[in-house]
């Protein structure tokens, strides 16, 4: 009996655990750990990559942070086959011609590269203060490409590190860290 | 308050008076103290008072994680705590102490922990500690495994620091550079440096140097204090409860010293637990004890008692065999390695416990003595630990010598040992482990000792081995002729052909076969030409059972070793 009670907590906490997994792993909107841990990975970024919603049938892969990138990946839940890759890191290469200004986030610059229009797969890169995000994008071939570009536009996003640095502080939360100053 | 024999002795049991007091040991032991049901054995718990300790941290410790699983990250007090003692310690750094930080914080890299790990379990293979080596291996798999889980389990950012003086990777509770390396260097202390001097600095300098590092990333600013605590204390917690459950010290000691692994040392606790166990279980007193005929000895601690009777004055000297669970182990990977390279040779299964193991021993003795073979004469079994250690008492040939090259064999001396077999052939009994160390020589007659391997009912071909090994025993010191003339005076020479067509490999014990390789003459094929013509009999037994076993060994090992590639040397996190 000791035995059996003993396994079934242990596969209870097991799948508790899993789920904490995954949204320690899914990098939302919010001032959630793996957002947190993104804003800490480059502390000069003024803003920080996130997801607000996701294109129908796609799910989280990837999810990488270390003191100088962040990486994390959104795919299709058939298989990597489609997916995008999104990197945070502290600079990009210098923009070429075809970059323009954001309109959606004031001091950001945005250069779309497509390499490919069926399958699409594209480089985007966002330019700002402190910091650069890359979203390389592997599309599938049957897919309608248009409609889930829109998705794409619509459900990947940024959030601003005086936003989130505030919704901690509303929670009780430890505070993310402001950019260095120079060290004494 | 020490009690007279008398104020021991139980009522309604025979008393020493009743029994012939200064004869010759009973075969059997007088129990003088029935140990009450629920009352604890007569050796010590494994754990200790500093393993008991270390489960209740690891216990706690653990209790914490399943907390912070459950409410999705750690308790917002602790985050304060952190918070304070963090902006404390990052308020000023100078650039001497950031660099000697980033030097010591090098010890949780993962080049310094392969290093740790690597030459811990070379040197646990160099010294063949089998059970040291597989404890740490499995231990560092398995707290591998625990962190990774619940690093993103746990969910925690590194600490609100600006600028990070140090890489990290990932979440931060717990600190896996600090548990992975509190682990490797707590590991090699109990797994490499001996009981004593040498392992209290072992683990000084090991603690010391954790902490170090413990401390240089939390001033580096890449872990919460709370993150290296926690991380520190499971590190060295499991290390301590693992090799003290699974390599308790008593049973596998950390020595280095000449001797195989199959003798335990007779160190004062292990002394002061056969005193009191001899003592309580037989009446006797233990005078002295001494390692006895280690040479030819594998699978045992051989002894030499000095033993009284509590309240007698005639001394006896036993001879002693102290089994443990290293025995057994042992016991049952020699039985694997036999089925699996040459097939059930036919009753190897393995014994399930220490016990077993001593009971069949006594058991055959017994018999063979009533079978009229000679033999010592059995003097009981001793409980030193239950279910793990005991000792089996015989009596000790004095002055009897090896039946080596070198021992005075004539005609009588072979006609004894020829004899011996007969008279096993007459019982259905068989020894299976006739060689010149268990074969003993004193006054001319010829007794065989060492009956563990002991069997009942064989088969004739395991009948045929015995009678072949003890003629080739016999023959070392004196020649193949004499011998198989006086053996033809027992056996059908027919038999006696059967005997060298079976002594084949495996069925000729180890020593014998050393000791046939180093003489100048071939023996057994002098016996072969003496004997009537048979075919050599296999002794490779194919079945359905030993293919299993061999491809599932195989299997269970390429998957360990994959197991062991992926996770030790991985070198992108330790």
């Amino acid at each position: 009996m000791t035995k059996f009670v003993a396994a079934v907590s242990l596969l209870a906490l097991a799948a508790t655990g899993c789920s904490r997994v995954s949204e320690h792993r899914d990098p939302r909107c919010e001032p959630d750990s793996p957002t947190v841990l993104i804003a800490e990975s480059v502390q000069t970024a003024s803003l920080i990559p996130c997801v607000r919603s996701l294109p129908a049938g796609w799910g989280y892969g990837l999810f990488q942070a270390t003191d100088h990138d962040a990486r994390f990946r959104i795919e299709t839940a058939a298989g990597p086959a489609a997916g995008v890759d999104v990197e945070l890191v502290a600079s990009c290469p210098p923009p070429t011609e075809a970059a323009s200004p954001d309109p959606t986030e004031p001091g950001t610059t945005v250069e779309k590269a497509v390499e490919q229009d069926t399958p699409y797969r594209a480089t985007w890169s966002y330019r700002f203060e402190g910091g650069c995000v890359v979203y390389r994008i592997a599309l599938a071939g049957e897919v309608r490409a248009a409609d889930l570009i829109d998705d794409l536009e619509r459900g990947l996003s940024f959030i601003h590190r005086a936003r989130l640095s505030s919704l901690l502080e509303r929670q009780g939360a430890p505070a993310i860290s402001e950019p260095p100053v120079h060290a004494s | 308050m020490a009690e007279s024999a008398e104020e021991r002795q139980p009522a309604g049991s025979p008393t020493l008076t009743d029994v012939a007091e200064e004869g010759a040991l009973e075969p059997l032991p007088l129990i003088r103290r029935r140990r009450p049901s629920g009352e604890p054995g007569p050796a010590p718990g494994r754990l200790g008072r500093v393993g008991l300790a270390w489960l209740i941290v690891g216990a706690l410790i653990v209790l914490a994680w399943i907390g912070f699983v459950l409410r999705g990250g750690v308790p917002a007090w602790l985050e304060h705590v952190d918070a304070a003692i963090g902006r404390q310690i990052v308020r000023s750094r100078p650039d001497w102490l950031t660099t000697t930080a980033r030097v010591i914080a090098l010890l949780g890299s993962v080049g310094v922990i392969m290093a740790v790990r690597w030459s811990t379990i070379g040197a646990l293979a160099f010294f063949h500690r089998g059970r040291h080596l597989v404890t740490y291996i499995v231990t560092i798999l398995g707290l591998r495994l625990a962190v990774v889980a619940l690093l993103p389990a746990v969910g925690r950012p590194r600490p609100a620091v600006a600028p990070y003086l140090y890489g990290w990777e990932g979440y931060s509770h717990p600190s896996a550079p600090v548990a992975m390396f509190a682990f490797a260097v707590a590991g090699s202390a109990y797994a490499l440096a001996p009981r004593g001097r040498w392992r209290t600095l072992a683990i000084g300098i090991g603690a010391a140097l954790t902490v170090l590092l413990a401390l240089a990333r939390v001033y580096l600013g890449v872990d919460h204090v709370t993150d290296v605590v926690f991380a520190g204390l499971i590190g060295w917690a499991v290390a301590v409860i693992a090799f003290a459950l699974f390599c308790p010290e008593d049973v596998f000691p950390v020595i280095y010293r000449k001797g195989r692994a199959a003798h335990l040392e007779i160190d004062d606790r292990r002394k002061k637990v056969m005193r009191e166990a001899l003592e309580e279980q037989t009446g006797l007193e233990l005078l002295s004890v001494e390692p006895f005929g280690e040479e030819g000895s594998g699978g045992s601690t051989p002894l030499k008692l000095r033993v009284r009777r509590i309240d007698g004055h005639r001394e006896d000297t036993l001879f002693a065999k102290l089994y443990s669970a290293t025995h057994l182990r042992a016991d049952r990977w020699y039985k694997l390695a036999r089925t699996i390279l040459y097939g059930a040779l036919e009753d190897e299964a393995a014994f399930n416990s220490v016990r077993q193991l001593v009971e069949h021993e006594d058991y055959m003795l017994r018999l063979f003595n009533e079978a009229g073979v000679s033999s010592v004469q059995p003097r009981g079994l001793v409980e030193l630990e239950p279910e793990r250690e005991y000792l089996i008492m015989m009596t000790m040939l004095e002055g009897a010598e090896e039946a080596d090259q070198d021992a005075p064999v004539d005609e009588e001396v072979i006609d004894s040992g020829l004899r011996n077999i007969r008279s096993m052939w007459d019982h259905g009994l068989a020894h299976r482990d006739i060689k010149p160390a268990n074969v003993l020589i004193h006054e001319k007659q010829v007794s065989l000792i060492d009956v563990a391997f002991g069997q009942i009912r064989p088969s004739a071909w395991r009948q045929a081995v015995d009678l072949a090994n003890m003629m080739l025993v016999l023959a070392l010191p004196s020649d193949p002729d004499r011998v198989y003339a006086r053996a033809v005076e027992l056996f059908p020479p027919d038999e006696i052909g059967e005997a060298f067509a079976a002594a084949r490999g495996p069925a000729v014990p180890r020593q014998l076969r050393q000791k046939l390789e180093e003489n100048d003459r071939d023996l057994i094929a002098r016996f072969v030409e003496l004997a009537p013509e048979r075919e050599p009999i296999a002794i490779q037994r194919w079945s359905l059972r030993r293919i299993g076993l061999a491809v599932r060994t195989g299997v269970e090992l390429a998957a360990v070793g994959v197991l062991l590639a992926i996770n030790l040397v991985n070198l992108h996190a330790p």
